[in-house]
This record gives structure tokens, sequence and C-alpha cells, in this order.
């Protein structure tokens, strides 16, 4: 197992006082967000917590903490908000769901994530050979393809990826994401979209796990849950492309940076779905009193919250400039290709509208 | 933040999950609303 505390702490206390102020930061806007909706929502159907957080996130870190140069000291907290509520709030998602529902709607998703995964791989390795190279070109399609930042930075050391090549798929998936992020809901509501079919498209377009859940519960709480679970099928299938690329570069005789096994498998598969699988089953076998299980889901919304507000602290527009554009752009056309895929793969083959 | 805190942060967010549904299953969590 990992470290614990996190290495660049020596104590748990040492991790309190870094994270602490952050932390306090995210919750104090998020609970902020949720007391906004209850004014906002009745009047304005589109805005809810969700928007509302991104938004406070955002006006947070660029108007206060960036103007008092005080980001620093926010950071490491505003980064654990984002990472680690949103994994335990996934994994307390699981509380409030159906094992079999679970097992439905992530097996139906499961087929149409590997095939978009695939899509995406095949792309970027197009998409690379005529501007950054295949390896580059391969780093981005697995971002976009699988889950973001998390993805790219697994995946780096095994295809020995450069530092440009890693910040030009970091680039394109955070653009994506943030096209997503803002235009997805709009689009939803516009066209009148379903919440299944909503939360289906959001977990197979979007990059990064916390834009997915975002997305999703932008548009409702069951899009919202559809989308973790497509989100979290995908994650899942991370260790199976990290072992089918190092293969295919070994074949190839490629360099690979890191040898594949198991341990190495394990190490990079997200426990949080575990958990989250976990918390379904324990909830299927009747281990909660309904009063537990709907604490459990509302503390799971809260951490969402607290999240999203990270989510909206961490969007720099500043960081899009400074990286190559056109391989960036072509990221972005990579996530096109694979948003016109799911859209037909889930209306035609699901049967969901 | 590199790949090795990625991994550590994952079990952080297992563990207190999990923590958190165990206090579930024994009724030792308090109430809360949304």
């Amino acid at each position: 197992m990992a470290k614990l505390p996190p290495a660049e702490y020596n104590s748990w206390g040492d991790c309190l006082k870094g994270i602490g102020p952050g932390v306090l930061f995210c919750t104090i806007l998020g609970i902020t967000a949720w007391a906004l909706e209850k004014i906002i929502h009745p009047h304005l159907f589109m805005v809810n917590y969700v928007i509302i957080a991104i938004l406070l996130g955002i006006a947070g870190k660029n108007l206060v903490l960036k103007k008092l140069m005080i980001v620093s000291f926010f950071q490491p907290g505003i980064d654990f908000c984002t990472r680690v509520f949103l994994m335990i709030g996934v994994i307390l998602l699981g509380a409030r769901m159906d094992f079999l529902e679970v097992t439905s709607v992530g097996g139906n998703a499961l087929l149409m994530v590997a095939i978009s995964i695939t899509l995406g791989i095949f792309l970027g390795g197009i998409v690379g050979s005529k501007t950054l190279g295949k390896r580059g070109g391969h780093l981005m399609g697995i971002g976009v393809g699988i889950c973001g930042v998390s993805a790219i930075m697994a995946s780096a050391p095994i295809l020995k990826a450069r530092e440009n090549e890693i910040l030009v798929a970091l680039g394109a998936v955070l653009l994506t994401d943030l096209m997503v992020l803002f235009g997805l809901p709009l689009i939803a509501a516009f066209w009148g979209w379903g919440e299944e079919f909503t939360g289906y498209f959001a977990g197979t377009v979007t990059a990064n796990t916390a834009q997915a859940v975002a997305v999703g519960h932008a548009h409702s709480l069951t899009a919202g849950t559809f989308a973790t679970i497509t989100k979290s099928a995908r994650n899942a299938l991370m260790p199976v492309v990290i072992l089918t690329m190092g293969y295919i570069y070994t074949l190839r005789g490629l360099p690979t940076g890191e040898r594949i096994c198991w341990g190495l498998l394990w190490d990079r598969f997200p426990k949080f779905v575990l958990g989250f699988l976990l918390a379904s089953l324990i909830a299927t076998a009747g281990l909660f009193s309904p009063e537990t299980q709907t604490t459990l889901g509302n503390l799971s919304q809260w951490l969402f919250v607290i999240c999203f507000v990270g989510l909206g602290a961490g969007i720099d527009f500043s960081l899009m400039g400074k990286r190559d554009l056109l391989p960036v752009i072509l990221g972005v056309g990579i996530a096109m290709v694979i948003a016109i895929y799911a859209f037909f793969w889930i209306r035609l083959i699901l049967g969901v509208n | 933040m590199g790949l090795k805190g990625k991994i550590e942060d994952d079990w952080l967010a297992f563990l207190l999950g999990i923590g958190i549904i165990l206090l579930g299953i024994f009724g030792l969590l308090p109430f809360l609303p949304w």
C-alpha cells in the first residue's frame, strides 16, 4: 500500500496544516453555493448549486486569492478537495444505489467506453504522427479517452513521454473539459435531453472525473449518478489500457519506462471504484437504515459541492496560452469525434433518449 | 503533484470512504440534511 500520510508531509499534523486553509476555503464557498441555490434556483432554473459552486471557485481564486497573492497558501487544500473529496463522494454515492442497477448501467457503459477509449487512442496516434509524435498523440488519446489528468500521469512513465508531450496532452484535456463543463449543461437543457442520456453522455465525453460528476449533477441528480457510474467504468479500464499500450510498445520494439507487472496494474487501479461498488453492495444487502442511507447520500452531495468549488478554483485560463496550441486543438477535435460516437451509441444501441 | 501523490490520495479516499460507511452500518453517523 502507498505511504500515508502523503509523501510530501512528514506527519498527519503537517498534512492538516498544509491542506486546512484550502479545505476551509472550499467548504465555506460550498456552503455559500448551497445557500445561494435556494434563492436563485427557483427563479433561474439553469443555475443550480453546481454552476454556483464552480463560479464561486473561479471568483474566489482569481478575485481574492490571486489579488492578495496568497494562492500558494490555499492551493494544497484546494487540490485535496478536488481529488480526495470527489473520490470519497463517489464511494458514498454507492450507498444510495442498488448494486444491480450499478452493474446494469456500468455494464451498458463498459462496451461503449471501451470503444470510445480505443477510438481516442487510435485518433491520438494519427493526430500525433502529424504534430508532436505518436507517443505524444497516444498520451493525448489516453487522456481524452479515459480519465484525463490521472490517466496521463499514470501512462506517461510507461510510454516514456517527454515533458512537452505531457503538457500538450494535459492542455487538450483541460480545454476539452472546460468546454464540456460550461457547454454541455446548456446544450442538454436547450435540446431537452433526458436525464439518463445526459448522464451517459457526460460520463463518456468528459475527460476528468470531477468534471463528469459536475456536468451530470448540473443537469439533475439522476444524470449525475449515471455520469458517475459511466465515468467509473472508464476509470476501471485504466489498468487494461496501460497494460495494452505497454504490450503494443514492447511488441513494436519501442522502449517502455516501466516493466508491466500485476503490482503496477494494481497500483494504477482507481481504488475509489472498488469503494463505490462495495458501498452499493452493502446498501443492496440492506445493512443501512433508511436514515443512514439518506445521510450518506447527502454527505456525498456536500463533498461534491466542496469539490466543485475546488474545480472552479483550478481553472487557470492563463495556462492555455503557454502551450503549443495546434495539438491542443486537435485533442479537442478527438473529443468531438468521441462525442458524436457517444451520441449515436447511446441513442441507437442503448436506446436511451 | 506527481503520480506518487495521486496514488496515495486514492488510498486515503478509499480508507476514509470505507470508514464513513462502517460508521453508517453501526448507526454512528448523525443525520445530515441537504
